[in-house]
């Protein structure tokens, strides 16, 4: 891992009055304030920090987003997800560093910092030059990048602690420097995983390993990276011909596909999910499936449903000091992530309140603006 | 460990992300939304002027920039010359 760069931004020419804070529901929803933001000129056009805490690093690039339309301004925030909204504003130079803090079970990245570059690939399709399983496994790399740019991610774990000065030290290490902007998911808190509980009688997360299952490149080389590169995304591209051809006719029948090992493994699987659905008495969701086997490579997504307890401790033993220590940020972003099953439903307004009051008490801030409550995300 | 995804299947047409102001009062003649703006994405400027009392007023813009900022920008030179 590479030493953690200083990155030169541009002082921007304004500045908010207090520091703004908007609440939002879908964790992509937040960009467009960041953008907000960025067209006022109260943060720069290039090379803000996201200091990032969640359950999930949201680094992932949508494998048929186009690199012109990464940067094309404005128009990129309606084409993005929950899990790939962060990349795409470093790809048009917005952001040139993100630091994702993660809680103890979220263990997608290792801790530390790395220099990605995010560019087109021969296809004009974002891509990244990362090796690592996260990548590799949504079939994202590509050694041949044009119209490219580097950007800076630094991982690192943030737990309660009670020592007074631990929080000063890991504030130093981090080295955030203005401007930049603060985004919470409250996920990050307790962590649900909204497809442990699909066709759970069938054990349907279990039986959808070993058909969205990869294995990683045996060594580094870019040729090997590549082939693997390659084959993920035709296994990726062949699951998702499937799914929607099951979406359109609910079963397999007409279909006509390039990988008969694929097609058996789902053939047979989709005979289980009617049978169950018939059960149950109702219509598959053939798309809830897919998503849910594009969670399932590796070890699958983080799950830790913290008590009461846990949460406190978090929120007064490890946010609110790292607060303290850390600079002020230009904007705050707070994702609730509970319609999709992120963050417990019978958690969010418990953590939600909790982390506002913590901003509340450490910032001068605007009232928080609840934007979940002024668009219908269901 | 593996990567987050949405349960639900984005809509064909994704919803719309919140809409910004286009026209906006008048900090002269107080006129309700009397201020249109231009925005010339070539040069990163624009220009708001009053279609009631014609005051205007240019600034620089840039690729995120919306018709908000510029009348931002007018409100706050305004607040500044005061």
């Amino acid at each position: 891992m590479t030493e953690i760069p200083a990155v030169n931004a541009p002082s921007p020419t304004k500045r908010f009055k207090k520091i703004p804070i908007y609440v939002v529901e879908e964790h992509n929803d937040a960009l467009q304030f960041i953008y907000n933001a960025i067209g006022g000129k109260k943060l720069p056009l290039e090379g803000t920090t996201l200091v990032h805490l969640d359950a999930h690093p949201d680094m992932l690039i949508d494998r048929k987003l186009k690199g012109d339309d990464a940067r094309s301004g404005r128009k990129v925030l309606s084409m993005l997800q929950i899990e790939n909204w962060i990349v795409p504003a470093a790809a048009a130079g917005h952001l040139g560093r993100v630091v994702w803090l993660r809680p103890p079970w979220a263990k997608q990245f290792s801790d530390g910092t790395r220099i990605i570059r995010v560019g087109d690939n021969t296809s004009g399709l974002l891509r990244v030059n990362s090796k690592e399983p996260y990548y590799l496994s949504d079939a994202l790399f590509s050694s041949q990048l044009e119209n490219d740019r580097e950007f800076s991610l630094t991982v690192k774990e943030l737990y309660p602690k009670s020592e007074p000065n631990y929080f000063v030290n890991f504030a130093q290490n981090l080295n955030i420097s203005m401007p930049y902007v603060l985004d919470i998911d409250l996920d990050f808190f307790s962590t649900g995983n909204p497809f442990l509980g699909q066709y759970e009688s069938i054990k349907l997360y279990d039986r959808l390993l070993p058909i969205f299952d990869f294995e990683l490149p045996i060594n580094d080389d870019i040729e090997t990276v590549e082939a693997v590169a390659d084959k993920r995304e035709q296994q990726l591209q062949e699951l998702e011909n499937l799914f929607n051809h099951l979406e359109e006719h609910n079963n397999l029948d007409e279909y006509e596909g390039r990988n008969p090992e694929l097609f058996e493994k789902v053939t047979e699987l989709a005979k289980v999910i009617v049978t169950e659905s018939e059960r149950l008495g109702e219509k598959p969701d053939w798309w809830s499936v897919f998503a849910g086997g594009c969670t399932r490579d590796q070890e699958g997504l983080p799950y830790h449903i913290s008590t009461e307890e846990e949460i406190k401790e978090m929120i007064s033993k490890a946010l609110l000091p790292l607060l303290q220590n850390l600079p002020k940020p230009v904007l705050v972003t707070v994702a609730r992530s509970t319609d999709d099953g992120y963050c417990p439903s019978s958690q969010v307004d418990f953590i939600q309140s909790l982390v506002l009051d913590t901003l509340k008490k450490v910032y001068d801030a605007d009232e928080p603006a609840l934007y979940y409550l002024r668009v219908n995300t269901s | 460990m593996g990567r987050r995804k949405s349960k639900r299947k984005p809509p064909p047409k994704r919803k719309a992300i919140e809409p910004l102001d286009q026209q906006f009062n008048c900090p002269f003649c107080n006129h309700e939304k009397s201020c249109e703006v231009k925005m010339d994405r070539a040069r990163n400027t624009a220009r708001i002027q009053c279609r009631v009392c014609l005051e205007d007023f240019q600034t620089t813009t840039n690729v995120l920039s919306e018709p908000i900022d510029v009348y931002n920008d007018w409100v706050d030179a305004c607040e500044s010359a005061n």
